[in-house]
């Protein structure tokens, strides 16, 4: 769309046309886009040419994406009488990309989620393959995957969709040179992680990297207190539409309170707000030694292999620690359990697409992750051979963890988690108090649940 | 727009065709433009309106809820920022780009072949794409890695951060649309200057005429056009402005630094409201709507036709 308005920005005609074609334009975009999308049905009945072709969407990028190449090449070469297919795309597009094709009817048959809100949208339009019988008839391939993966694909019993690649819980990362230099300990409870705070910065060293322009890194501090102090139904209850559960409650708003509060200790970087994740600013604070912890999720250690390898034996991480008078499980965890292929109900070519999804995370797979050093979502999982120190910690702490929360912004619904991502960075530039956070985003989720019984 | 189609359309010659004969050649001369337009431009506003009135994620079936997202909106914060932040960059991109595009046309046809090279120097902006730009000034601007961090620091001072500021980052953005289209109207102006014939300029110099009556009684009047053509695209442009808010900010913190369209963006695709993203949207057409009718009043008067 930004690629629209720029083209046509310069070159006009007439005064009197000129801005109101503008203005039509710009109200067609809305309209244009939906409603006259070509006829998907049509195109794909062009390839339909044997072998079946299955076409994938998905928005890995670097070596995730090179595997699932190779996957796809192994299982077009076993199975000869189906193509697989991938194609892909940038993560931010891709999401609005997809539900845009889904409603004109033109997306692939595969396509990778988070699980979570968006998926049950489409779910309940309509749009997805229920994969519950499929995984029944086949319990070797169902029982692959640990049993909480699939709940953030799993509505009212039934599974639409299976998980692929590495999962991601997010913790704190720190620097473990800078803590045995100014002689700190991991803090396990808050007080304790505000003494650390108080100690660098004593050292003049940014206590937190963050990057507040992508928002979704200040919801990860959101949710964990959140969890902290009202335990994990504080979330699950919301996520369900529990009866009387409410973001206005004490749980909310104390969370947004010890937020806040960071930000008015100086906790992260100045100008935290306009650093944007996808651009690495706040990882290179981490790495350089500006900062000393960050919030994030253990993506973050594949990153730092990458752009700044002689960080990777000084980087650890604990988990976000307890609140004193919370409710929470210290070894709670939130994050992304996994990345999934759904089908859609669109597919001609279910059969075949289903047959691909059986081959995701097969053991030669799941080897290749843990080589990687990421942790694949499987049970009976071999790690004697595992001799890097974060892939055994990552390996631990989920071993421990009582409840496994997706992400808030892909656990709720569509509707309400732009809105969670916006009120949290309105609450960390201070321009909401907590209570503001608690009252809107409650007003919020009673409209939608109004309007969705 | 009807007028400006009939006086363009030939009379065919030395015919003595009928004033219903006329009309029918007239619309199917215009048939094939009416066609797309109506294709693309009005059945889109149509539809926009009935979808305003509907709440629909966009994949399921659409629900009719009458004037409830017209309700929500006249209440929603979001839109007022939204709207305040657009007329913030409408306002900025008059007081700056006109009389600095102005100037610099003014300065580089004073300075002959010095001024041809300097206003290749000042279009390359115009010429970089948004997104480039956004990302290369989100770099100038970052007070940890941006040289603003160095210059704070050599003074012992903590640089702003001025995208991340709710009250500084529409002010920041809108200094880069600044920068980027300030060449366009030195172009546009530079354009119209060149159309002035010179023998006013001597025959007024003859007369006794000075520097600032000749600016003021010759230069601007007759640049009058230029000036109606430069408004008209600032309107239009600032109106639906996206892509640097896009690129810079993402209309953060919180709703700080949305402007209408992207506001109309973040509704109907990434919150999956349809419905209330193109109430936006139509809300943004009738302010469009009311301003062009105001320029189009205004444009007839200052040409004096």
């Amino acid at each position: 769309m930004h690629t629209d308005v720029d083209s046509i920005r310069p070159a006009r005609r007439s005064p009197a046309g000129s801005l109101l074609a503008r203005a039509l334009v710009l109200t067609g975009l809305v309209a244009g886009t939906l409603a006259l999308a070509p006829d998907a049905a049509r195109v794909r009945a062009a390839h339909q040419a044997a072998p079946t072709t299955v076409t994938i969407w998905d928005i890995q990028t670097g070596i995730q994406q090179q595997q699932l190449n190779d996957q796809a090449a192994a299982f077009n070469k076993a199975h000869p009488s189906i193509h697989v297919q991938y194609q892909w795309f940038q993560n931010d597009p891709y999401k609005t990309k997809l539900g845009i094709s889904i409603g004109a009817h033109q997306g692939p048959d595969i396509f990778m989620g988070w699980g979570g809100g968006i998926l049950q949208s489409y779910v309940n339009s309509g749009a997805v393959t229920d994969l519950t019988s499929a995984l029944g008839a086949d319990s070797a391939w169902k029982n692959r995957y640990t049993p909480s993966t699939l709940g953030p694909v799993t509505f009212g019993g039934h599974v639409y969709g299976v998980p692929y690649n590495a999962t991601t819980p997010e913790v704190v990362f720190y620097n473990k040179d800078m803590f045995k230099q100014y002689g700190l300990s991991v803090p396990t409870t808050w007080p304790q992680m505000e003494q650390v705070i108080k100690t660098l910065q004593g050292h003049n060293v940014i206590p937190f990297a963050l990057a507040g322009k992508s928002e979704w890194p200040e919801m990860i501090i959101m949710q964990y207190l959140a969890d902290r102090i009202g335990g994990q139904n504080a979330l699950n209850d919301i996520a369900l539409h529990k009866a009387g559960a409410t973001f206005n409650s004490p749980a909310w708003i104390d969370a947004a309170t010890m937020a806040q509060s960071l930000v008015k200790e100086n906790a992260f970087e100045s100008g935290f707000a306009s650093f944007n994740y996808d651009t690495g600013d706040a990882g290179q604070l981490l790495y350089s030694g500006r900062a000393a912890m960050m919030f994030m999720g253990v993506w973050q250690i594949g990153d730092a292999k990458s752009k700044s390898p002689a960080f990777v034996p000084k980087m650890g991480f604990f988990p976000v620690p307890s609140v004193p008078g919370g409710k929470g499980d210290v070894n709670d965890i939130v994050g992304v359990p996994a990345n999934y292929y759904s089908i859609l109900s669109s597919s001609p070519h279910k059969a075949a697409a289903i047959e691909y999804l059986k081959d995701t995370l097969n053991p030669a797979y799941s080897a290749q992750l843990l080589a990687l050093g990421e942790v694949p979502p499987v049970q009976k999982l071999d790690i004697s051979k595992v001799t890097d120190p974060l892939v055994k910690a990552q390996v631990a702490l989920l071993a421990k963890a009582p409840s496994y929360q997706l992400a808030l912004d892909q656990l709720l619904p569509p509707q309400l988690a732009q809105t969670f991502l916006d009120l949290t960075g309105s609450l960390f530039a201070q321009t909401i108090t907590p209570q503001q956070f608690a009252s809107r985003m409650q007003a919020k989720a009673a409209a939608y649940a109004a309007s969705h019984k | 727009m009807s007028q400006s189609v009939q006086a363009t359309v030939p009379v065919p010659r030395g015919g003595r065709t009928g004033a219903g004969g006329q009309a029918r050649t007239v619309l199917l001369f215009v048939a094939p433009a009416l066609l797309l337009y109506g294709i693309y431009v009005l059945y889109p506003v149509v539809v926009s309106i009935w979808y305003s009135m509907l709440e629909w994620d966009g994949i399921g079936a659409g629900k009719f809820v009458g004037l409830s997202n017209w309700q929500r909106l006249i209440h929603d914060e979001s839109v007022l920022r939204s709207l305040r932040n657009t007329l913030i960059i409408l306002a900025a991109s008059f007081a700056v780009e006109i009389p600095v595009g102005l100037c610099l046309a003014l300065l580089v046809q004073r300075l002959g072949r010095l001024g041809v090279v300097l206003s290749s120097i000042y279009i390359v902006p115009l010429l970089m794409s948004s997104v480039a730009v956004g990302i290369t000034w989100s770099f100038l601007f970052n007070p940890q890695f941006g040289p603003l961090y160095y210059i704070y620091n050599a003074f012992g001072q903590a640089a702003p951060g001025l995208l991340g500021s709710p009250s500084g980052a529409i002010w920041a953005v809108s200094a880069v649309v600044l920068w980027q289209f300030i060449p366009l109207y030195m172009l546009l102006f530079n354009a119209g200057l060149l159309a002035i014939p010179s023998e006013l300029y001597e025959a007024s110099s003859i007369d006794g005429a000075g520097k600032r009556h000749q600016f003021w009684l010759i230069t601007v009047p007759l640049l009058r056009r230029t000036f109606i053509t430069a408004s008209v695209l600032i309107l239009t442009g600032s109106l639906v402005y996206f892509d640097l808010v896009f690129v810079m900010t993402g209309g953060g913190p919180g709703n700080s630094s949305f402007t209408l369209a992207m506001y109309v963006y973040r509704a109907a695709f990434q919150d999956q409201e349809v419905g209330y993203g193109s109430a936006i949207a139509v809300l943004l057409f009738f302010i469009s709507f009311v301003l062009s009718g105001l320029i189009v009043r205004f444009s007839r008067v200052l040409q004096g036709d």
